[in-house]
């Protein structure tokens, strides 16, 4: 049986009478207990949200489900609509499934869209995504020697980012979509 | 690898770190100093996986912490040291964890209050934020199974210890807790300190305890070091010490949430 290191976003497994799609995890080794899955669950039949911890060593039901690439195109208030690039077919998922992870979509973004039969359940983005710096501050002299290292940024899809101040406006940088925060420049 | 850029950024942040934290010490007198990273007795706790090696044909291992070299400076009359050290912990892998990471450790005479009182004011010097640190008993800490604490401050100590879980703390007066705190900032164990136990009889009791879980875990047993209990005993005045690790450090101070994003060669790009 599986056990919870092998849970990823978007694995549904069977668990205290209910599927459940895992919408956020984290694989915590601390120095001073056992290893252990963090994870958040959404209910697939009640949309509920959970947290729940597994231990490394339990055994976990997962569910078949299957993965495919599509572009996001748009969202609205209640959902967001992603597109098969080789049939053109659409599939729109409810913000409440995709919850903070929208914030990192932009037009054209090519992300895994999460299947349980033929129900779009779920949406993993890539680890890191590159977008454009639209809005920053030149950097001021004297920026470094006064111990200022960063500052606001906004990103063509609106996302507001902290960026070393070596950033201008027009540059591309790398976004860890974990946690949004800044990883570097991409050199053209 | 990173750009040149990207690498001066990084130290940017780390250089800004380390030079508060030698400052913080230097004006305090006291000493820093380099520790081995090789010995045959790295530590002994139950679940901290070390990196086992051999040095001329004997088992050897890296430190968890340089504690045990730090102990036995404080053993030859030395009061007030720090050092600033690699550690290195195998299995250790996350947003906050990683195998390789570099930890600070202090050592100064005093009784757990100080230490307290040390451990907030080197922080806020270093995050360059004066606000008080809540100090919360263990007891009303909500922690759970896994040792996390659940809190609404985002910074705070927990601190008096459950006696089972002194590790190297000296136990209360009233026998009712141990003398062990921890601080936590933005979700992040950021550093673990002791009032410590200076009872050479009774650490090599501790000692004996955690060979025996590990033997039953089984993992790696490692020789007690019986240069560092022969230090302990010769240590006559309380004295206190911390381990914090510094990476976290710099990830609180500039609000970066992955521990691989704030390191110059990221420990997850060279081990996947």
């Amino acid at each position: 049986m599986p056990s919870p290191n092998e849970l990823k976003k978007g694995t549904v497994i069977r668990y205290d009478n209910d599927l459940w799609v895992v919408a956020d995890f984290q694989r915590v080794a601390p120095g001073k207990g056992s290893s252990f899955v963090r994870t958040k669950l959404k209910s697939l039949a009640s949309g509920k949200v959970v947290e729940n911890n597994f231990k490394a060593s339990e055994n976990l039901v997962f569910e078949d489900v299957s993965r495919k690439k599509m572009q996001f195109i748009f969202g609205d208030s209640e959902t967001l609509t992603f597109m098969d690039g080789k049939d053109y077919e659409q599939i729109a998922i409810g913000r409440d499934l995709i919850g903070d992870d929208a914030r990192f979509l932009k037009e054209g973004l090519e992300v895994t869209v999460i299947m349980h039969g033929d129900r779009a359940i779920s949406m993993e983005l890539p680890g890191k995504i590159e977008y454009t710096i639209t809005e920053s501050e030149p950097a001021v002299k004297g920026d470094s020697s006064s111990g200022n290292v960063q500052k606001d940024a906004v990103v063509d899809n609106g996302l507001k980012i902290r960026v070393p101040i070596f950033i201008n406006e027009g540059d591309l940088v790398r976004v860890n979509t974990e946690t949004g925060d800044y990883v570097e420049r991409v050199t053209k | 690898m990173l750009s040149k850029e990207d690498i001066l950024y990084r130290k940017k942040l780390w250089d800004s770190v380390l030079a508060d934290v030698r400052q913080f010490f230097v004006s305090r007198d006291f000493l820093e100093f380099q520790t081995p990273l090789l010995v045959k007795s790295p530590g002994m706790e139950p679940n901290l996986s070390p990196l086992k090696t051999v040095v001329n044909n004997q088992k050897a291992g890296f430190i968890t912490s340089p504690e045990y070299s730090m102990k036995k400076l404080l053993g030859t009359g030395f009061e007030k040291i720090f050092t600033i050290t690699p550690v290195f912990r195998d299995n250790e892998a996350g947003r906050h964890n990683t195998p390789e990471f570099l930890m600070l450790e202090w050592y100064a005479p005093g009784v757990y209050e100080d230490l307290m009182a040390e451990t907030e004011e080197l922080l806020q010097f270093v995050l360059g934020d004066r606000t008080v640190w809540p100090k919360i008993k263990h007891t009303n800490a909500n922690i759970d199974e896994h040792g996390d604490p659940h809190v609404e401050h985002k910074r705070f100590f927990v601190k008096n210890y459950p006696v089972a879980e002194a590790s190297l703390a000296q136990i209360s007066v009233d026998g009712s807790y141990a003398e062990r705190f921890e601080a936590f900032g933005d979700g992040m164990e950021l550093c673990n300190g002791f009032a410590e136990l200076t009872d050479a009889t009774e650490q090599r009791r501790r000692f004996e305890a955690e060979k025996s879980a590990r033997l039953k875990a089984e993992k790696e047993v490692f020789p007690i070091d019986e240069e560092l209990l022969s230090a302990i005993e010769s240590i006559k005045k309380p004295v206190y010490g911390n381990a914090l690790g510094l990476d976290r450090l710099v990830m609180l101070k500039y609000g970066i949430g992955d521990i691989n994003d704030v390191q110059i060669f990221p420990s997850n790009q060279r081990f996947v």
